[in-house]
């Protein structure tokens, strides 16, 4: 209650201050999204102002008469607007200059970004060869340095040696929690409607906790390009996103999607009534929702709504295994601005993960796992004087986890249901140690409770040395995380059951020193980085658990080290449009008591080895592009038997062959790699424009496996047990078609 | 729509290669290890399989250990295990067997030294009998209650079921852990077409139930995405396997109208 009146009386003091200036808002005039970054000046007066990261601009009180303000940015054209003097709020709608290879080069003319933080656009990914023509920011991570994939089948992102379940995935600012589909060509979100993703390997800021391995913080669009509607088709799914003005100052965005994989597999099994390897079914779909006002008195707001539904169903298992799985979520951000230089942002959502299981085999189970969290986050950033930047806030997280579960032979449900409270206060302070050395420090303070009550203390530090355009930088991290992930399965397939840190488990920890340095100009970017983690009370799953008993105690927990290098080379002005290689070298060791005889081992992710290339070639004066990309990586440990036995059983012959498992991980998958190769046309038609992008994943058909299993195959006078890899993606097609209509 | 749909299609398995296929792995050196079962039954002697696991990438075969020196001690009692090869009718293959039946008592110690001077032991303690009260199969389950109240909650229900011409056909076996005294048993096939049903409950030790929870995770873990692997849960010192007392009651059902 207290919190709220703080933010009434915030408000009220702001619109006191509002009086004082004028405030005004930067928008792309296609897009209608807010360009940071735009120089606004008056050659009368000689003032200038800067727009922040939303747009927003702030001007001193104006004479009595009428007044030109210029609008000047390095990729927009000039703009100029006659503001009369009565007016306290401007909004300008600002033209993108012509793309051309001059702006792209000076586009990418930014200040060199350090290897711990990374930022993606669609645009960026709009020409690669991605998942059959699908773009995926969150597939896209896979091929940055650091973030390994573990198989085609695999969907969760590996960083920096940690398991999936250690990310914290948020769109717009409400947490997803086990957002991947499993069709894992399929993009996680409807990229359509996406503005850009941040991903935080290192140097965490100090609002974010509550995760040990990175921060994913997706951003949708408040508008889509100048098109009514723009739409896509794959060979995954069929995209619609269209947006439109509630009012002069409210926008509305709506996407959805759909998927058709169910339908060729109904035909394939249909064709093949006699297959005994029928295809399954697997269907999804979600829709996006999202209303924002524009910057009225220093205050801009949002409504975003998402859900999305799959279902996974094993005809081979006729009836016996079914899995739905939804995710939703309702949040509203509110940005205010306190002045030109303090910004309060405010946060406030519902999330919901819902599993549905229905496994009906002997060891089978019927399930579900309702996972409901509630968000309030307050976040305020000032800078004091010129060069000193302060932040601070305040975060609320419950979590309502309620697991019900039911054997075939049972009626009534076990239930088991939980909730926790976190509540984490930061501050952090950033001033220059000399003209060249920033240094800034924070605290995340979190007072978790869940059966029992932690308090956990999450100091960062950061050092960062600019010498012209090349940057070093150090940083120490320190996080908590307090929800864990129970394996319903053995893979990392977005089933998890999460539960709180408390009574039953210890709150995970992660502790990280990170330095990285990164040069960039007009032809060449580079970056090295190095990092060494230090895991505490970390998860592996017990032994001798079944997967489907959704049970809470199926965790045990360990320690672990991570440490790697990662490298990144990228060309600019050459013969590619881009042209990027990066590399990073890295190993996990985990030690547990009960695994392996409390021998050190090396974890399912710790892939050794990540190499990626790739390029994109503008061809037919910006009309067509080429663009190719190839990854490897090493193998990752995987359980594999030891030997076979030919188990008999205590009554009749039903003699069969058992596998004998020994140690945990103890063997390499074979590495994968894979070239993908498309060529995109670009339209321009009367009602709009589209793009038809053509090409093949898997160029040179490597076989590359997601499982590796054993098959007993007959000499000509014995039986011999051969290990036999199953592969997901053979050589396709990559079709796709993107419109937009005007 | 149909059209594009077979369109696509055809061009997917055109262009699909081989998703299954052999591959040379670095596997970790291992031998093969002793592998023992014995189940210990009232009233019947006490028969011994000793064998060996069969190490991947190589031959598959029944490696039967011979020459062992294997005795079960129940107190003052001693059964010796003569060494010689048995098959069943139903094709259970055994190749120890006491001259003696398997007379109730309090535990029995297993003690086996093999031709290769490797000693394994193991003890198991023994278990109550339990009578069948009732027994009914309606739809996929079968209720089963018992009339006495044993010590132990573990069991094993064994369905034998028969043909119009009597033969046997299949059989089913489950290992429950139930604290009541009635339970049900979820049946995976239907009985439509079987006219007489044996059903045996077996009272077991919880070591043998947790060996054949272990040996299904372990079967339903190889090649399979969505079982975690499992160790084998043995109570045989320096090898696989079990030994164990367990105790059994039958009866049999004749299922009528639409069963």
């Amino acid at each position: 209650m207290r919190t709220i009146q703080l933010i009434s009386l915030l408000l009220l003091f702001s619109v006191h201050l509002a009086a004082q200036q004028i405030s005004g808002l930067a928008l792309d005039k296609e897009s209608k999204e807010p360009v940071e970054g735009v120089t606004i000046f008056d050659h009368q007066r000689s003032f200038t102002a800067i727009t922040n990261n939303q747009g927003n601009f702030y001007l001193p009180v104006l004479p009595s008469d009428s007044i030109e303000i210029f609008f000047q940015h390095i990729s927009y054209k000039t703009t100029s607007k006659v503001i009369k003097p009565k007016e306290k709020t401007i909004i300008v709608f600002i033209e993108k200059k012509t793309l051309e290879l001059e702006e792209l080069i000076v586009e990418s003319e930014q200040e060199p970004e350090s290897l711990n933080r990374i930022k993606l656009t669609p645009e960026g990914f709009k020409s690669l060869p991605q998942n059959l023509g699908e773009t995926d920011l969150l597939s896209g991570l896979k091929s940055q340095t650091g973030i390994a994939q573990a198989g085609d089948l695999n969907a969760g992102l590996f960083v920096r040696g940690s398991t999936h379940s250690q990310n914290y995935i948020e769109l717009d600012g409400a947490p997803v929690y086990n957002p991947h589909h499993m069709l894992p060509m399929a993009s996680v979100f409807n990229d359509l409607i996406i503005k850009d993703l941040n991903i935080e390997k290192a140097g965490f800021n100090v609002a974010r906790d509550g995760a040990l391995s990175s921060f994913i913080s997706l951003s949708g669009k408040s508008a889509i390009d100048s098109a009514r509607v723009i739409g896509s088709i794959s060979l995954i799914s069929t995209k619609l996103a269209a947006g439109g003005e509630l009012s002069p100052h409210l926008r509305w965005l709506l996407g959805g999607r759909t998927t058709y994989y169910n339908h060729f597999a109904n035909i394939y099994n249909r064709l093949s009534k006699d297959n005994r390897n029928p295809l399954p079914g697997y269907r999804f779909e979600d829709l996006n929702l999202k209303i924002t006002s524009d910057f009225i008195n220093r205050i801009s707001a949002s409504l975003s709504a998402f859900v999305s539904a799959d279902h996974y169903n094993d005809p081979k298992m006729k009836d016996l295994f079914d899995i739905q799985w939804q995710n939703k979520f309702v949040s509203a951000n509110i940005d205010y601005h306190v002045s030109d230089k303090s910004t309060f942002k405010s946060t406030i959502g519902v999330s919901q993960y819902l599993l549905d299981i229905d496994n009906v085999s002997d060891s089978g189970a019927k399930g579900e796992n309702l996972f409901n969290s509630f968000i309030f986050k307050n976040d305020y950033r000032s800078y004091l004087g010129n060069n000193i930047f302060f932040q601070t806030g305040i975060s609320y997280f419950r979590h309502q986890f309620d697991l019900s579960r039911k054997s075939n032979s049972e009626n009534d449900p076990d239930r088991d249901s939980k909730s926790s409270d976190r509540l984490s206060v930061y501050t952090a302070l950033e001033f220059p140690l000399t003209s060249s050395i920033n240094f800034s420090s924070g605290l995340n303070i979190n007072g978790f409770r869940s059966g029992k009550t932690l308090l956990k203390l999450s100091p960062r530090v950061n050092l960062s040395w600019r010498m012209g355009n090349f940057v070093q930088y150090i940083s120490y991290d320190k996080a908590h995380q307090f929800l864990h992930t129970l394996p319903l399965i053995n893979y990392n397939l977005p089933f998890s059951l999460w539960r709180p840190s408390g009574t039953e488990y210890q709150p995970q920890s992660l502790d990280q020193l990170s330095y990285s340095a990164t040069f960039s100009n007009t032809a060449l970017s580079a970056g090295i980085g190095l990092y060494k983690r230090w895991l505490k009370n970390i998860n592996d799953y017990k032994e001798g658990i079944n997967p489907y008993n959704i049970a809470s105690d199926q965790l045990i927990s360990g320690n672990g080290k991570s440490y790697g290098i990662e490298c990144e080379f990228g060309l600019k002005r050459t013969w590619f449009e881009s042209f990027t290689v990066s590399y990073a070298l890295s190993e996990v060791k985990h030690q547990f008591q009960d695994i392996n005889k409390g021998m050190t081992f090396h974890p399912p992710f710790d892939i050794r080895h990540q190499l990626n290339v790739s390029f994109i070639k503008s061809l037919k004066k910006g009309k067509a592009d080429v663009s190719v990309s190839w990854y490897y990586n090493s193998g990752e440990p995987y359980t594999y038997p030891e030997s076979i036995v030919y188990y008999q059983g205590p009554t009749d012959a039903s003699s069969k062959p058992i596998p004998v498992y020994g140690d945990r991980y103890n063997i390499n998958m074979p590495a994968r790699h894979r070239l993908d190769a498309a060529i995109s046309f670009y339209f321009n038609h009367n009602w709009g424009n589209s793009t038809l992008k053509l090409g093949v994943s898997n160029v040179y058909n490597q076989a590359n496996p997601y499982l590796v299993t054993f098959e007993i195959e007959k000499e000509e006078d014995y039986h011999k047990i051969v290990p036999v890899q199953r592969s997901l993606i053979p050589l396709m097609p990559i079709l796709s078609y993107e419109f937009q209509i005007k | 729509m149909k059209l594009i749909a077979y369109t696509i299609l055809v061009i997917f398995l055109f262009t699909s290669c081989q998703l299954e296929d052999e591959i040379n792995l670095d596997l970790p050196q291992s031998k093969g290890v002793y592998m023992v079962e014995c189940y210990l039954i009232p009233g019947q002697p006490a028969r011994l399989s000793l064998y060996k696991t069969n190490p991947l990438n190589e031959k598959m075969a029944l490696e039967l250990e011979w020459k062992a020196q294997a005795s079960i001690t129940n107190g003052e009692k001693e059964y010796r295990l003569l060494n010689m090869l048995n098959v069943t009718d139903e094709g259970y293959i055994y190749n120890y067997i006491s001259e003696d039946t398997i007379t109730a008592g309090a535990g029995y110690a297993l003690t086996i030294v093999t031709q290769e001077k490797d000693t394994l032991r193991s003890y198991t303690s023994s278990v109550s009998a339990a009578k069948m009260d009732t027994v009914a199969i309606s739809g996929n389950t079968l209720s089963l209650s018992i009339n006495n109240e044993p010590a132990e909650s573990y069991y094993m229900v064994v369905l034998r079921k028969y043909n119009n011409t009597g033969f046997k056909v299949k059989s089913h076996l489950f290992a429950l852990n139930s604290q009541s005294k009635s339970f049900p048993v979820y049946l995976k096939d239907n009985f439509q077409d079987y006219t007489k049903v044996s059903v045996s409950l077996y009272c077991i030790t919880k070591e043998n139930y947790d060996f054949q929870q272990s040996i299904d995770q372990a079967e339903g873990a190889g090649g399979n995405i969505f079982n975690v692997p499992a160790q084998i849960k043995s109570n045989v010192e320096n090898s696989i396997g079990i030994f164990t007392y367990c105790t059994v009651d039958e009866q049999e059902i004749i299922m009528i109208g639409s069963y």
